[in-house]
């Protein structure tokens, strides 16, 4: 979705992105300035993050290479802030995700002149540089070998996801039991993540990734995998 | 056997989204992709959560980090100077294909070659600022390459124009454009801010 509740298809800048831009037509470069500097979404003068990729852009194509320079920084300081907000909940990797992420915006900020993703969803396009560096955080976790003790307390690894897909197919969960995308969320993380429930000396655990308790955590993970052994019993019989 | 270079990302999202499962694809991945899949699916759970989680949005940066947001634009400055000068924006706009690629976009390509042939006359300030967004071009380079004197740039192949005007000359820009298949949302920005 888009910050305005649109779920855009097409690389169209959103209205609330074209009135921002238009509006930002008016000002001098120092009340733009001012403007990219003001962080709360719905202030007075407040311009998106979107509309200030395309600023940026549009100076530095113009020859306003200060300007644009300038620019940047706020859009920059907003990305690093969001993307930390979000990376946060993973602990001891939160920098080297956001970071990640950050650099994939930012060669594409560099490189990119025309109209692109990161001027109509700029928040789900930085969230999604953040699941392509959490993906190769995660791939590498899995390529280590782990002895897991307790079943509820730790992860298996996605053993158990990974035999579904195969076998059972997720299609039938998602119609039956995983009616949200919450639920389908947590399924995910409990039974195919790397994360253990509730780890306090670990780096990171799903209680503190999900703001959820371990008693309901712990729940669900017993509720879904009474539902992956139902599943493969249908399929089996 | 594997399908070519399915879209994981967009299956795992369709999944958790929408709860779509494309089993038919899904059941022509082979191992490695079944693995890639899973983590798709996990790296997508997991930073949904999370943003989920974090509701008390953006980060108070501290000293550290409006350092590193400092590197950062470095980085960003860094990759822009390094950037090949490429052709000039002239040349660029002269060639078909940079005005072919905003067909998606514009969806129609009539209009876009008769754009390219500098056929229209009486642009508009805001078309011609999203042209120029769309294109990646400055405002000036567009506004200098339009006023040039009207020419063929598309092979005839292209250049259909079935049922516009075959006048070899020029057309007023609202005309054509209310003919065309441009989006509304184009139409109704163009339109208003014709001069």
């Amino acid at each position: 979705m888009s910050e305005d509740g649109s779920d855009p298809e097409e690389l169209v800048h959103p209205a609330f992105v074209a009135r921002a831009l238009d509006w930002a037509r008016q000002l001098t470069p120092e009340q733009l300035l001012t403007a990219a500097s003001i962080d709360r979404p719905g202030a007075s003068g407040y311009l998106p993050e979107a509309a200030l990729a395309r600023l940026v852009r549009r100076y530095r194509l113009e020859g306003s290479r200060e300007l644009s320079d300038r620019l940047s920084q706020p859009l920059i300081a907003r990305a690093y802030a969001y993307a930390l907000a979000i990376c946060g909940r993973f602990g001891e990797n939160k920098e080297e995700l956001a970071h990640e992420a950050m650099i994939s915006f930012l060669d594409d900020l560099a490189k990119v002149d025309s109209i692109d993703w990161w001027e109509i969803t700029f928040h789900r396009e930085l969230r999604n540089r953040v699941k392509d560096a959490y993906r190769r955080l995660f791939k590498r976790h899995r390529q280590r070998s782990v002895e897991f003790a307790d079943e509820h307390e730790r992860s298996d690894g996605g053993k158990l996801a990974n035999r579904l897909a195969r076998d059972a197919s997720l299609a039938g969960l998602a119609g039956k039991y995983l009616k949200t995308p919450e639920r389908r969320r947590l399924f995910m993380l409990i039974m195919a993540g790397d994360l253990p429930i509730d780890a306090p000396d670990a780096p990171n655990d799903l209680v503190r990734l999900t703001g959820k308790a371990k008693s309901t955590l712990a729940n669900l993970k017993s509720e879904f995998t009474r539902i992956v052994q139902d599943a493969l019993a249908e399929k089996g019989s | 056997m594997t399908k070519a270079n399915p879209d994981l990302g967009k299956l795992a999202e369709n999944f958790i989204e929408h709860g779509r499962w494309d089993a038919d694809l899904v059941a022509e991945l082979d191992d490695a992709a079944i693995d890639m899949l899973l983590e798709h699916l996990v790296a997508y759970a997991a930073v949904e959560a999370a943003a989920d989680a974090a509701t008390d949005g953006p980060v108070k940066l501290d000293e550290e980090q409006h350092l590193t947001v400092l590197k950062l634009q470095s980085y960003y400055l860094g990759e822009v100077s390094r950037r090949p000068s490429g052709e000039a924006a002239a040349q660029k706009l002269a060639r078909p294909a940079t005005w072919m690629a905003i067909e998606p976009v514009v969806r129609d390509r009539d209009f876009l070659v008769r754009l390219q042939q500098k056929r229209l006359r009486g642009l508009g300030a805001r078309c011609l600022r999203d042209l120029a967004d769309l294109l990646g071009q400055s405002i000036d380079a567009l506004r200098d390459y339009l006023a040039g004197p009207p020419g063929y740039g598309l092979a005839t192949a292209e250049n259909r124009n079935r049922g516009k005007p075959q006048d070899d000359g020029t057309e007023e820009f609202a005309a054509a454009l209310a003919r065309s298949e441009v989006p509304e949302v184009f139409k109704r920005r163009w339109l208003e801010d014709q001069p």
